[in-house]
């Protein structure tokens, strides 16, 4: 069996106040010599005292997140990871395309890849929180945030692609005679795995899409996406293998007795854990995001903790899936 | 005084990031106080605004060569990361580029990265062609000096406001918003503000704790501190508390510079030393040097500039403490 592991650093407050920036970075550089594939970062730029969207990833509609949570910079926390790590890939699970310039974006990512030397991924995603929209002054772009995101991947690859000055003519941007670089750190650019669920973020992985990105489903969830997936790839005239699967989750709780937790999770004994992770495998699953723990709760983890499940997540579970 | 050195990441084309980050750590091995990065994002290949900080003689290229133009920011993040003990800092972020809650979050991220180094540069911007590019609209360039001064004071609320953070400016203006994590440093890291006249003297003093000034000889700075002096002390603010910075060339040569074609901070060691009393004599307290960047990898002009000044001034500082 065969499926690759990466971790979140936990830039999303994860850790209260049992962590600083700094320590986010050391979950990377210890991840990386634990032997995982890849370390990745959340996106969130301010968060409303009062958000009335509706939280598309769970059942209830509510994220649960707290205006004080301490969201580190995405791109700051890829830039710092990058240069303190030599081998895991460097991802964003996922990037809310539409909140910053795009040509500003554009030259941080080809950045961002040169300090990695080219171990930049970026799951990207079109956004949900409505407020939060607002609070950035695009608020009039919330309707439209796909059609944004769409037009400011072009713009990207635009930009990396190019060998003289881009000028773009788009539907919401137009410019003309810019300078392209920085480039990427190799000429295939940085991998865009598409983030989402449904129909449209199926379309748009089969338009742009170098992986796919889903969020905390189960095996049989996974399966049924990747019907989907893999149909409107064949749409479109791409070899669905092609396609990089991954996903946000499961979580690995270390507790030995089964006990429930929220949202999507495999717990139990080391040999249940791995029967769990490979039912994904069987549904077509090639990478998950499962940052382990001992099922502490939001917050009261502490960076220790989270490494000695990914030691213990390292050693007894990974080698089953390097076959 | 205090002497940094811009990492030089405006490259020139596949020199690249990682070479600015080996600058960084160089840097901080010679004994320099603060490493810069500075902020253009893309420029057009023409650029027909003219430059406004040209001195004496030298006069920008008029033909741009092409060149990578590493994000400030995320160069920032990666030098903080990368660094242990200099300050690190933007020369400058141009204000009108970004949404103030971006600059905020990269910047409390860097601040947190680096335990409290950050330094904030922030002007105005002054290419009316990179303006276009990045989609501003044109008011915005018109009004530049006073949307700059609109995000820097919304920047101090979102990196100081404990509740959620309200802010009703001209420009932005944002509702009941978290802004975590707040910068290491309280209640901020300092802001240094360009300005060049009465307008960005009292700007400075209300919202800033230094000012950053661009190629002046010693006479001139002497001018611009006396003004900035001024108008602190008409707000009733220390004039201390505004630190005086200059972003400048800086060119050692082995040889005296015949005096007639000398640019300041151009020549021999004895030359540059005499310089730098003028200025020193006329308030400067940090050196931001820059040095001729190389075309390709091989190329050493930069890191020959960045050892000869650094063995030639930090050693001697460190002799006279």
């Amino acid at each position: 069996m065969s499926l690759k592991f990466g971790i979140t650093v936990g830039n999303f407050g994860n850790y209260g106040k049992h962590a600083d920036a700094p320590d986010l970075v050391e979950n990377a550089v210890h991840a990386e010599r634990l032997g995982f594939d890849s370390v990745w970062v959340h996106d969130h730029l301010v968060m409303p005292a009062t958000i009335n969207a509706r939280y598309p990833y769970n059942e209830a509609g509510v994220a649960g997140f707290a205006y004080r949570q301490d969201i580190y910079d995405p791109l700051s926390m890829m830039a710092a990871i990058a240069v303190r790590t030599h081998r895991v890939s460097i991802g964003t699970s996922v990037l809310i395309v539409p909140y910053r310039n795009p040509v500003i974006q554009a030259k941080a990512f080809a950045t961002i890849d040169q300090l990695a030397e080219g171990r930049l991924i970026l799951g990207v995603g079109v956004g949900w929180m409505q407020e939060e929209f607002e609070a950035l002054g695009i608020g009039e772009r919330y309707p439209r945030r796909g059609s944004i995101t769409d037009e400011w991947l072009r713009i990207w690859q635009a930009f990396w692609r190019s060998e003289g000055p881009v000028s773009f003519t788009g539907k919401f941007v137009s410019f003309e005679d810019a300078e392209p670089g920085p480039r990427p750190h190799t000429s295939e650019g940085i991998p865009f795995w598409i983030g989402g669920k449904g129909d449209v973020a199926h379309r748009r992985v089969a338009r742009i899409g170098d992986g796919y990105h889903t969020i905390s489903s189960t095996p049989q969830q996974v399966r049924e996406e990747l019907v989907e997936v893999r149909a409107e790839l064949e749409r479109v005239g791409r070899d669905p293998d092609e396609l990089v699967v991954s996903m946000l989750g499961p979580r690995i709780v270390f507790d030995g007795s089964g006990s429930e937790t929220t949202g999507v999770s495999v717990q139990g004994s080391t040999q249940a854990i791995i029967d769990q992770l490979g039912e994904y495998v069987d549904a077509g699953m090639h990478h998950v995001l499962a940052t382990p723990s001992y099922g502490e709760a939001w917050g009261e983890q502490t960076p220790d903790a989270t490494r000695d499940a990914m030691q213990q997540l390292a050693e007894e579970v990974i080698p089953a899936f390097r076959t | 005084m205090r002497y940094g050195v811009s990492v030089g990441n405006i490259q020139p084309l596949g020199v690249g990031a990682r070479q600015c980050v080996e600058r960084a750590r160089r840097l901080e091995e010679l004994g320099y106080d603060a490493v810069w990065v500075h902020d253009h994002v893309a420029p057009t290949r023409t650029v027909k605004t003219p430059y406004p900080y040209r001195t004496g003689d030298r006069v920008e290229p008029e033909e741009r060569h092409p060149r990578d133009y590493l994000e400030a920011l995320t160069m920032l993040a990666a030098l903080a990361s990368a660094t242990r003990r200099v300050r690190i800092g933007t020369c400058v972020l141009a204000a009108p580029y970004r949404h103030p809650a971006v600059v905020a979050k990269m910047v409390a991220t860097a601040d947190r990265l680096s335990r409290g180094r950050c330094v904030v540069g922030i002007g105005d911007g002054w290419q009316q062609e990179e303006f276009r590019v990045l989609g501003i609209p044109d008011e915005h360039f018109e009004q530049r000096f006073e949307v700059t001064g609109d995000y820097v004071r919304a920047l101090k609320e979102l990196w100081t406001n404990a509740g959620p953070s309200n802010y009703v400016g001209e420009y932005v203006e944002f509702h009941d918003i978290g802004a975590y994590p707040k910068p290491a440093q309280k209640p901020h890291p300092p802001i240094v503000l360009t300005a060049g006249g009465p307008g960005g003297f009292r700007r400075a003093s209300r919202l800033a704790n230094g000012v950053q000034f661009i190629a002046q000889s010693p006479a001139a700075l002497r001018e611009h501190v006396d003004a900035l002096d001024r108008a602190c002390t008409a707000d009733r603010r220390d004039p201390a508390e505004v630190e005086v910075y200059l972003m400048s060339r800086v060119q050692v040569t082995k040889e005296p510079v015949d005096s007639i074609d000398r640019a300041l901070l151009q020549g021999s060691v004895e030359q540059i030393a005499e310089d730098l009393r003028s200025y020193e004599a006329s308030g400067l307290q940090h050196l931001i040097a820059t040095f001729d960047l190389g075309v390709t990898l091989e190329d050493r002009r930069w890191e020959d500039g960045a050892e000869a000044f650094g063995q030639a001034f930090l050693g001697r500082q460190a002799v006279s403490v």
